[in-house]
């Protein structure tokens, strides 16, 4: 019998720290800017009207 | 206006004679087809990342932020943006100057006018998509996801194998509405270009408005508007039966 040598490919390890700086850089750094920036988005026209109303005399 | 006289089927025929027509229908499927993706998509989004666990009060807030918009009368939103987009007053010109852009005529360019009413549209709307989307998204089991990732599946996979799928028939309810809200498209247009430049941003419940209320053509504006009742009923059909290939109920 020829020595047959199985090759495997090690398994992807993540330690629980790593895990969790992964999750709070997703949520600070990316989800929570989106989400922030769409609410600025919101918020332009709205500030925009306040700011024309303001300077019709009528705020 | 004069006293109702019966013509039969004259005021369709009109329709195959006017000149103009055309190019609305062309512009108002241009803006539909502009729309429903940005609203579709945008909306997915913002669903998906509010998806997450977080707490419930900062939910709540970008719930409401987002929402808020749509109950905004279009109007005095669309009158807003109208000083927003001013070529030489406008605060977005102003910043785009700021960072080295040219100024845009964005209400006065066939190019970016219809541009403008999408952003204008997206943005008082966008806010019930997200709602609709996130109510979908959390009427999926949790169990999908859990054993979705003991088996070793990413983000993505989860969303495209599960979230996707399961969020199928409010993809859809969200779709046929959304066309059918597209197509009748009135205030932005109406408020911002006033249909110009030319007729290059003129949809046709604006043309129907002016047969109508300018000229004083009832019978005309009435037969445009069954044209475009047939529009909405045909695509609303094809897409219901297009349904039957992607859309699951679980």
């Amino acid at each position: 019998m020829n020595n047959v040598t199985a090759i495997r490919t090690a398994p992807k390890t993540i330690t629980y720290q790593a895990m969790k700086r992964r999750e709070i850089f997703a949520a600070y750094g990316l989800i929570l800017p989106t989400l922030i920036g769409f609410v600025v988005f919101i918020a332009i026209p709205v500030v925009s009207g306040l700011a024309i109303s303001c300077m019709t005399g009528t705020c | 206006m004069t006293a109702p006289k019966y013509v039969g089927l004259e005021n369709y025929q009109k329709i195959f004679s006017d000149v103009r027509i055309g190019n609305v229908y062309l512009t108002t499927i241009r803006l539909t087809a502009m729309i429903v993706p940005c609203n579709m998509t945008l909306g997915l989004a913002l669903a998906v990342l509010l998806d997450r666990k977080m707490p419930t009060i900062i939910r709540n807030f970008f719930k409401v932020s987002y929402f808020f918009p749509f109950v905004v009368s279009g109007v005095a939103v669309s009158i807003i943006w109208t000083f927003l987009f001013h070529r030489d007053l406008g605060p977005i010109n102003y910043y785009l100057g700021l960072i080295g852009f040219e100024r845009i005529y964005w209400l006065n360019s066939s190019t970016y006018s219809p541009l403008a009413i999408v952003i204008a549209d997206v943005w008082k709307n966008v806010g019930f998509y997200v709602l609709v989307f996130l109510g979908g998204m959390q009427a999926i089991s949790r169990d999908f996801y859990e054993s979705a990732e003991v088996d070793g599946a990413t983000a993505w996979q989860q969303f495209r194998h599960i979230t996707l799928p399961l969020l199928s028939p409010t993809i859809l309810f969200l779709m046929v509405i959304s066309v059918i809200g597209a197509l009748q498209i009135f205030e932005q247009p109406q408020i911002l270009t006033n249909g110009g430049p030319g007729d290059a941003t003129r949809t046709i419940v604006m043309y129907i408005y002016e047969q109508g209320f300018r000229f004083f053509d009832m019978g005309y504006a009435s037969a445009i508007a069954f044209t475009l009742f047939i529009i909405i009923l045909v695509l609303t059909i094809i897409q219901f039966a297009l349904s039957r290939r992607w859309v699951f109920y679980s």
